[in-house]
């Protein structure tokens, strides 16, 4: 009888927010298992091998988990998480130019840095890997995701006419790249 | 050669159907892992829900015992300073208060080393995102670094982060152009780090470098920026 009792009293708020905590997290595993994939493809795009790319994305999605109750409820939670992920890729880059901002000469021309030593692996890589990262990302976002202008804007916290200078500079960059020939572009340079 | 130059390359659409091609291939012969790792993400995420509690209590605290603001120096929350009013001491404000820095672009600072900017749409994700860089991390005791760049209305927009080892009373930004008067940007009690802001005329304006100068004119700290981006390629 008092077992029947007990269990007609209404939740207690500690219950309460042990199951909304639990539904969240469900939801967000829900989320990460849809959008693993794709994150990751946009990563390896962006970093240039498969390691840093699932380091990436497992530091984005770990940055919406933490934040979960906020990414569910904005407009497009997906742009919201695809932003933390392009947002966690300049950081990274930027750590490896650190080294360069604290010298004191200003160099002529780009020397190599920690950021030049990641994998390489393709023609398609090593170009991608000579434009920054926000140049790369707007390049990926462009053209292998096929978004808008004004969609990548949006994704970067960037005007749309920032994007397009990227856009246009990433372009420069990488026109007469033996990556973009007629063909040949995608022979592997090494394993 | 300005932005608006390099948008109008009519090779551009052949370049960019070129790599689009080249993406897409590339894309369809990747070989990805197809089982995501739930239980380090949520570690991670629990330990940065964690991380995030902690830098909000301590902000909450400060701004409690200081409640000393923006408001105060006449310059309200997104209000947007000219360039000519970038130039002068430093502004006070809360953590996480959103400052308007030009054109429409906000700036946020919510710790040491620890700065956010955006537009008024893209600001909360900036926040929400943001956390100190590597040199706050190091514990180096001075330090000028960029953050952020933003073209907008001709101009170029540079926002980031600096620390001192004694309050500075001015920041100065070397450009291809010139010097220019940055602002800067503390929070309550915190006069020794903050973040800086510095409206460059002219679209996508690079600046060269930036001093930190102490009451009496002497420098504090003094660095070169390299170059956010690689060198062009060589003319083929």
């Amino acid at each position: 009888m008092a077992v029947t009792g007990t269990r007609a009293l209404p939740p207690t708020a500690a219950a309460a927010d042990a199951e909304v905590r639990e539904s969240a997290e469900e939801e967000f595993r829900a989320f990460m298992a849809v959008r693993w994939t794709r994150l990751l493809r946009t990563a390896y795009f962006l970093t240039g091998n498969h390691h840093d790319a699932e380091d990436l994305v497992q530091t984005a999605l770990a940055k919406a988990f933490a934040r979960w109750h906020r990414v569910r409820q904005a407009d497009d939670p997906d742009a919201y998480v695809w932003r933390m992920l392009i947002n966690a890729n300049v950081d990274r880059m930027r750590r490896f130019r650190i080294p360069e901002w604290l010298t004191n000469r200003f160099p002529e021309r780009h020397a190599p840095d920690a950021s030049d030593q990641l994998a390489v692996r393709d023609a398609l890589l090593a170009a991608l890997a000579r434009l920054s990262a926000l140049q790369r990302a707007v390049v990926v976002l462009r053209y292998l995701e096929d978004r808008s202008e004004a969609e990548v804007a949006a994704l970067l916290g960037k005007r749309v006419g920032t994007v397009r200078t990227h856009n246009a500079r990433a372009l420069r960059r990488l026109r007469g790249d033996d990556a973009l020939r007629e063909s040949g572009g995608e022979e592997e340079r090494t394993g | 050669m300005t932005g608006a130059t390099e948008r109008n390359d009519p090779r551009d659409q052949d370049t960019a159907a070129r790599l689009g091609e080249r993406l897409h291939e590339r894309a369809r012969r990747l070989e990805l892992t197809a089982e995501p790792p739930v239980a380090a993400v949520l570690r991670l995420g629990r330990r940065e829900r964690r991380r995030r509690r902690a830098v909000i209590s301590a902000a909450a605290v400060t701004a409690l015992v200081l409640p000393l603001g923006a408001a105060g120096l006449g310059l309200l929350p997104g209000d947007a300073p000219s360039a000519a009013d970038s130039a002068g001491p430093a502004l006070t404000v809360r953590p996480g208060e959103r400052l308007g820095i030009g054109h429409g672009i906000q700036l946020a600072l919510l710790g040491p080393g620890e700065v956010a900017v955006g537009t008024a749409g893209t600001i909360d994700a900036a926040m929400e995102s943001a956390g100190p860089h590597e040199l706050e991390r190091a514990g180096l005791a001075a330090y000028t670094l960029p953050a952020a760049v933003e073209t907008a209305g001709g101009d170029t927009v540079h926002a980031g982060t600096w620390r001192a080892a004694e309050p500075p009373t001015a920041l100065t930004i070397r450009t291809d152009h010139g010097e220019l008067a940055a602002t800067l940007v503390t929070l309550p009690g915190s006069p020794t780090w903050g973040a800086w802001f510095v409206v460059v005329p002219g679209e996508e304006e690079p600046i060269r470098g930036a001093t930190l100068k102490a009451p009496d004119g002497h420098s504090l700290y003094s660095t070169d920026f390299a170059t956010p981006e690689p060198a062009d390629p060589p003319a083929p």
